[in-house]
């Protein structure tokens, strides 16, 4: 209920506090506006990167301290503010308000809601540009972030404080990786932000629905600016989601930021830029692209338990166009994060999903905080794969192969299929250790080609029904014993068995229809 | 900027000021090195004052405070 005494009392607090107020500010004038930006005459005393408030209660941004005039861009109002308006210093740099109330909204770049639901009470004040973490102040990367995708966790480990880019060009699902990323946090204690800077509103709800449905808003803050928000609104969302982030972080929280993408924040800054008419460089960004995000990227880290122990995971993503990782914003990204998910649209177009390179992907840190029991199991995998991929470019040539050849491009075949998983079936890593254990056994050899990725989801929903008890046995931190191995072995030879009947009548038949179709075609 | 005493004070009141607000007004400009004054009469501040010195604006207007009480009311 809303207690009317209380607002009563505070109005007439208020009212008395303000008599006699009086207040000395700094004014200018603006002299000049367009596609957003003002230059005010005046302002003798703004510091660079202060906010400014237009009459009529519009925000800016001082970004340009010149001779006589101020540069700067407005965050709204931009057609409704006129020449001689007064702009006011505010003496302070842009905040973004943040508090727990945030888990579970909506907000824009600026901390307001847009989700429609209450104001949200902001605990506390942060500024949305800050100085990264100190050398002293950082800690080792020893915590993995699941993703739960199998591809990612076995050969592209990401340790909590870590910064991995996920790359690749448009329809590749880089942001399927992300938000399957961000569903799998559930219940592993880790706070997860989605910024998006310049997305489609329309993709965007889509994602907001997906994170609903799944029960993943209790944990997770959105910070959104769409593809008609003004510029400097889409420069200023990834550092604001930062901001929030750092709150956690800062109270001993492991935190998940996703910026959805940072192409799209290089090129509103571009437009800034260029509208401000600062010199353009490479492909008309200019010179200080590269410390735009190496700036915000540094920001991410594992603090030290001196300093709570808190940390923030990165997830950059990149678009690239024709699969260009040399163009100017990808090599920039890439050489400041801790290493790359790299997504090919041709592997995604032949079903491989998701469609890790596995050669071009790595992760520089994440290794280390890998849990001991896939680390055991999976080390050979990216060795095994790249053996694989060496032959089957040999075998396109259609020569005769030997038995030895012909066996291990099965196995390859199987373990990619193995890979593939379906968007938004997580894996825990107990699941992941039986399917890695199986994938790589002799006990591949009886299941027929192509049907892998059946056989693989069909043997965890067995287990689930009829052996929970072995997914209790596995330690994840433990190396995978031989008695261990053996029994998941047993219970996966139990299932194959069976189902290798059934499917064998189902091939059967479609054979015949294949051979009939097929004679059919021939006359 | 740095020579005050060029500057003209531009004065806005809600209405035309009795001889004892214009001295007061006076005194607090020359103390602040200026050596003229602009009056302007404009009715939407409601009442109060608002002094422009150069580049610094010393608002002590019953609009602007209501504003504030609006918005610290608001938010």
């Amino acid at each position: 209920m809303v207690d009317v005494k209380a607002i009563g009392k505070t109005i007439v607090e208020k009212v008395q506090s303000a008599n006699g107020y009086s207040d000395e500010r700094t004014c200018g004038r603006i002299i000049y506006s367009g596609d957003g930006i003002i230059h005010i005459s005046g302002l003798s005393d703004v510091k660079y990167n202060e906010l400014l408030e237009v009459q009529g209660g519009y925000k800016a941004l001082a970004l340009n301290l010149e001779m006589d005039s101020v540069g700067a861009v407005l965050f709204s109002g931009e057609d409704k503010v006129r020449f001689g308006d007064l702009v006011y210093s505010t003496g302070k740099t842009v905040q973004m308000p943040v508090g727990e109330g945030f888990l579970g909204r909506i907000v824009d770049p600026l901390g307001e809601p847009i989700d429609g639901l209450s104001d949200i009470e902001a605990e506390d004040y942060r500024p949305v540009e800050f100085p990264a973490p100190a050398i002293m102040d950082r800690g080792k990367v020893n915590k993995p972030l699941q993703t739960g995708i199998l591809a990612i966790d076995s050969m592209i480990p990401i340790g909590r404080g870590q910064r991995e880019l996920i790359i690749g060009d448009r329809q590749t699902g880089k942001t399927a990786i992300a938000i399957d990323t961000i569903l799998n946090q559930k219940g592993e204690n880790v706070i997860c932000i989605y910024v998006s800077i310049g997305q489609k509103a329309s993709s965007l709800a889509k994602i907001i629905t997906t994170l609903r449905n799944r029960g993943a808003m209790e944990y997770t803050c959105v910070v959104c600016s769409t593809a008609d928000d003004d510029a400097p609104l889409q420069y200023l969302a990834p550092y604001s989601g930062c901001a929030l982030a750092e709150y956690f972080m800062y109270r001993g929280k492991d935190v998940l930021i996703v910026y959805d993408d940072l192409s799209k924040h290089a090129v509103a800054y571009r437009t800034m830029s260029l509208l401000l008419k600062r010199p353009a460089g490479r492909e008309a960004y200019p010179g200080d692209v590269f410390y735009l995000h190496s700036r915000l990227l540094e920001r991410a880290a594992k603090l030290s338990p001196e300093k709570g122990g808190g940390s923030i995971t990165a997830l950059p993503i990149v678009e690239t166009l024709a699969g260009d990782i040399s163009a100017y914003i990808p090599t920039n990204v890439i050489s400041i994060t801790d290493g790359q998910i790299y997504l090919e649209s041709e592997l995604f177009n032949s079903g491989v999903r998701p469609a890790v390179n596995v050669g071009l992907s790595v992760s520089r840190v994440g290794g280390s905080a890998q849990r001991a029991a896939i680390r055991q199991i999976s080390g050979q995998l990216r060795v095994n794969l790249a053996q694989y991929r060496e032959l089957a470019i040999f075998m396109q040539f259609g020569s005769d192969l030997d038995a030895e050849t012909q066996k291990t491009l099965n196995r390859g075949a199987k373990m990619t299929d193995t890979l593939k998983q379906r968007q938004y079936l997580n894996y825990s890593v107990r699941e992941m250790i039986v399917l890695l254990t199986v994938s790589q056994s002799d006990l591949v050899d009886k299941i027929p080609e192509k049907k892998m990725t059946a056989y693989n989801e069909g043997l965890l929903d067995y287990i689930h029904a009829n052996h929970a008890d072995l997914l209790e046995k596995i330690d994840p931190d433990k190396k995978v014993d031989e008695e261990l191995r053996a029994e998941i072995l047993n219970v996966a030879e139990d299932y194959v068995n069976c189902s290798v009947g059934e499917d064998s009548h189902q091939a059967d038949a479609e054979a015949e229809a294949e051979s009939v179709e097929n004679a059919s075609d021939v006359k | 900027m740095t020579n005050k005493n060029n500057i003209t004070a531009n004065v806005i009141l809600a209405r035309t000021p009795d001889a004892e607000t214009e001295a007061m007004i006076e005194k607090f400009v020359q103390e602040r090195g200026c050596g003229k004054v602009k009056y302007e009469i404009d009715k939407s501040i409601i009442g109060g004052v608002i002094i422009y010195i150069g580049d610094t604006v010393f608002d002590g207007s019953v609009r602007s405070r209501l504003d504030k009480i609006k918005s610290d009311v608001t938010a």
